[in-house]
């Protein structure tokens, strides 16, 4: 294949190790032409907007600035063209329909998703969208990350922020008296004593993560 | 038989008629008292019938008595009178019937008098329904001599100063010395050794009638309200604490996740180089094979990702950012302390990249010029840029747009300035009680950014 017909990949992720592991990959294909690679997805709609960019490898989670996917939401809005592929190993329920939302072409769990990262690069190039059916299952408490409803995955969200009922209920517009239904119903399928201990275990497993995470 | 002997007879009808003279008294005092007491009209008609038959029974009885007094001394002529003045005869039954209805509407007329007394409100009755109030009360006069006062204002004042009641205004300065205000209401709270909470609050009334004024004091018992307010409170305060230690969680736990990842790739890097020595052992193996030059990719880029392990881990936004800039062909000039931490270090990335989007955009340059300083008031970060100037002023929208909120969600302030030349500023102030203050100046000029 000629050089100058490789397609343009820029890879974006925080995590340095697992970034170069992504150059890595595309620096093993022949198709691929690593352009560019940041550890912060806030300048990466500034790369699009000035460089040739054919595809994306974006992480969601960052240290800080934007998330992947606030990101992945400018580069479409600017540059519908630039195919995007979301890589987490976060199982956040909302990222996929986020992804969705936004209009990214493919999401690929970095530990759990069974085809090779080139292989849904290839799929992806070739006008495919590839999403995984679900979110990799995990265990809380008692319960499996299936067990769980999108409306009480929303309120356990909430908490990991550490949000009072009342101030869950004004983001969600419920009642207060609806939330701690929703709170005492998540704790006796989880098994966990204290409101603390669930939002805690459902954040470091990655079950649900706020957009305002990790952020001062 | 003689004439003392027969008088005799006529003492059953004395003694009907004292009995009868008892009857109407005792009629006459529960109707007067009913009529004072404004019991019902049927009671007081009831009563009124009553007493009636009393004193017609009485003046019956006394005429009979009479009668038989005549009868026994055979003074015909009264007899006759008598007679003639008696018109009509009841027996004695019909009398004894008569008094004994008589002697029930008395028994009935005591209860509704006893009744209506219950419904009249006395001087008595006020200072004992006063008394019963768990707040106390107080009344004193314009030179602050206590008028009224009822057990609760009296017990309180026992409690605060350990004397008897009796100057008003002395008690209020006691209550003054051993209380918190309440707010600016001018209210006190006491808060009383045997845990009780009570709120005093003083206030002067004029009585437009007397034309003099009154002292009004009263006490309302607050202990339980107090109770539940320090409930609220300590309830508001685990909730920030809980707050604050998942937001602390949610920082560390993005770290955590993070560490989890290298272990990952970690784990693929001893995979690579495993796959590494495997192939070099076929290599050595087998030295004539072309497979040297896939051999060396491959510890090649072991050693790359051995190498990036030991590497600092990774860039932050800014230098990210900065990095990004070069790629694309943009200076970015940068004269001040950008800040490390804090808030507004996440508005001004997100300013910097606003900028340099319009930059690239809208003015054709390749300079952006930042200037930052940070005084005791406070951080103002100032950019601009080697652009042509706007053709027309800069109408917020989109991505400036949205910066402004945040800027002032962070409690600072966003200027814009399209000319002479396109100017974006802002600045993080604070006095010395953290509060935000605005700037006089709302235009940054080019000279200012050039000074500093």
């Amino acid at each position: 294949m000629e050089e100058t017909k490789k397609i343009k990949v820029l890879v974006v992720d925080d995590q340095q190790m697992s970034r170069q592991l992504f150059e890595m990959y595309v620096k093993s294909s022949e198709k691929y032409e690593l352009v560019y690679s940041l550890g912060n997805a806030m300048s990466a709609d500034l790369y699009c907007q000035q460089r040739p960019v054919d595809l994306v490898l974006m992480d969601v989670l960052m240290k800080e600035g934007i998330d992947g996917l606030e990101a992945a939401a400018r580069i479409k809005k600017n540059q519908p063209g630039i195919k995007i592929i979301i890589v987490t190993s976060m199982p956040e329920v909302s990222y996929l329909k986020r992804a969705r939302e936004i209009g990214v072409d493919s999401f690929w769990y970095k530990e759990t998703s069974r085809e090779p990262i080139l292989e849904i690069m290839d799929r992806t190039i070739a006008g495919e969208h590839i999403y995984p059916d679900q979110t990799p299952t995990l265990q809380l408490g008692y319960a499996l990350s299936t067990d769980f409803t999108e409306r009480e995955l929303d309120i356990l969200r909430e908490m990991t922020t550490g949000a009072s009922n009342a101030e869950i209920a004004d983001t969600l517009h419920l009642s207060p008296n609806t939330v701690r239904n929703y709170i005492q119903q998540l704790m006796s399928k989880t098994g966990y004593k204290s409101r603390t201990e669930l939002a805690v275990n459902a954040r470091v497993k990655g079950l649900v993560i706020s957009r305002e995470a990790g952020k001062s | 038989m003689t004439a003392e002997l027969e008088l005799v007879r006529t003492l059953p009808w004395l003694l009907f008629s004292e009995f009868e003279l008892l009857l109407l008294m005792a009629g006459a005092i529960l109707l007067m008292m009913a009529v004072r007491r404004k019991a019902a009209p049927v009671q007081i008609g009831l009563l009124g019938m009553g007493t009636a038959i009393c004193i017609l029974e009485l003046s019956y009885c006394l005429l009979l008595s009479r009668l038989e007094m005549a009868d026994a001394f055979r003074e015909d002529a009264v007899i006759a009178a008598i007679e003639k003045e008696m018109i009509v005869t009841f027996p004695f039954p019909v009398l004894l019937l008569l008094s004994a209805l008589c002697a029930l509407d008395f028994v009935l007329g005591l209860f509704w008098v006893q009744k209506a007394g219950e419904r009249m409100i006395s001087l008595d009755s006020v200072k004992e329904s006063m008394d019963d109030l768990s707040s106390g009360i107080l009344f004193a006069d314009e030179k602050g001599k206590v008028v009224f006062q009822n057990l609760r204002m009296k017990e309180l004042c026992l409690l605060l100063t350990g004397a008897e009641l009796t100057d008003s205004r002395s008690f209020w300065e006691t209550i003054r010395e051993k209380s918190e205000p309440v707010k600016d209401t001018g209210e006190r709270f006491v808060r009383l050794s045997d845990g009780r909470v009570f709120m005093l609050r003083q206030r002067f009334l004029l009585n437009q009638k007397e034309k003099r004024s009154y002292e009004q004091m009263t006490a309302v018992d607050m202990t339980e309200e107090d109770r539940l307010h320090r409930r609220l409170e300590s309830e508001r305060a685990r909730q920030e604490e809980r707050k604050e230690r998942m937001q602390a969680y949610n920082r560390n736990v993005v770290q955590v996740t993070r560490d989890e990842e290298i272990l990952a790739a970690k784990i693929l890097v001893h995979d690579e180089i495993g796959h590494a020595l495997l192939a070099t052992r076929r290599y050595l193996e087998n030295p004539d094979t072309d497979q040297g030059t896939h051999v060396l990719t491959l510890w090649r880029e072991v050693g790359t990702l051995l190498s990036e392990e030991k590497a600092e881990e990774g860039e932050d936004a800014l230098a990210n950012l900065l990095h990004t800039a070069e790629a694309i062909g943009v200076r970015v000039v940068m004269d001040g302390p950008f800040p490390e931490e804090g808030p507004e270090r996440d508005v001004l990335l997100q300013a910097l990249h606003e900028s340099i989007t319009n930059l690239i955009r809208h003015a054709g340059g390749d300079t952006l010029y930042v200037n930052l300083w940070r005084n005791e008031e406070g951080l103002t970060m100032v950019m601009t840029n080697n652009g042509s100037a706007p053709k027309e002023e800069i109408v917020e929208r989109g991505g400036l747009k949205y910066l402004r909120e945040r800027v002032e969600r962070h409690g600072g302030i966003m200027r814009l300035q399209s000319r002479p030349v396109f100017v974006l500023s802002m600045s993080f102030l604070t006095d010395a009680g953290g509060r935000h203050i605005l700037p006089t100046d709302a235009s940054v000029s080019e000279a200012e950014v050039a000074a500093k």
